[in-house]
């Protein structure tokens, strides 16, 4: 099975950002490369990230370069079926459904957007919520 | 569209009313050696949610919750890898 942690938009938004609240995603980064674990980032999240993102040049090119270091999961025409249906379902954004669904089956999903989770009644087991860091 | 992975929840926006000292350190920044200290309590805190969350997705009850987190979609996880 494999291990590893999944990064939603929120997340990516955050670390790109590189101020406060990049601080648990770049530790993270960091945690996940000394145990050799995989980020694993899904095509859609990518995409509203950088939607989110596209009047901010410099929080572009560090999400990209994070992009270019750990790649993209692309989404086939089956999982694409399965991310509308998921999303339609739980009234979500495509990227926060793909990247619940690349969470399951071992893997961590990183996020700051884990109330949302909650509330559709995801498996919270597996979620790295990154907000409670400064709750703590 | 409402944007839920964006938009601040009514307890996020709770949470940025009660914690104001919090937001105004997102808002100005926080200094170097300070700011050391808090990536440390971060890594910290980190591995060890790592470990337990690890520990979680790979034992009996992790996995027969993710498979029927899935099943209510028709899916298995061998689908979604």
């Amino acid at each position: 099975m494999t291990v590893g942690v999944v990064l939603d938009a929120s997340a990516l938004v955050e670390y790109a950002r590189n101020d406060l609240r990049s601080l648990p995603v770049d530790e993270l980064l960091g945690e996940i490369a000394d145990t050799g674990s995989p980020i694993i980032i899904g095509w859609f999240a990518l995409d509203e990230a950088r939607q989110i993102l596209d009047d901010q040049p410099a929080a572009l090119d560090h999400l990209e370069a994070l992009v270019a270091e750990h790649g993209v999961r692309l989404p086939d025409n089956a999982m694409t079926k399965t991310v509308d249906l998921v999303s339609a379902e739980g009234q979500l954004s495509r990227g926060l459904a793909h990247s619940m669904l690349l969470a399951v089956g071992g893997r961590q999903l990183a996020t700051y957007a884990a109330a949302t989770l909650r509330a559709v009644g995801y498996d919270m087991g597996r979620v790295l919520d990154l907000d409670e860091i400064f709750r703590g | 569209m409402r944007r839920p992975d964006i938009e601040l929840s009514d307890a996020a926006a709770r949470y940025v009313e009660e914690h104001p000292a919090v937001i105004e350190k997102l808002a100005n920044g926080i200094p170097d050696d300070e700011q050391q200290q808090l990536r440390q309590k971060i890594r910290a805190q980190l591995r060890t949610r790592l470990h337990d969350g690890r520990v979680y997705a790979e034992s009996a009850e992790g996995r027969a919750a993710g498979e029927a987190w899935l099943a209510q979609f028709g899916l298995t996880a061998s689908q979604v890898r």
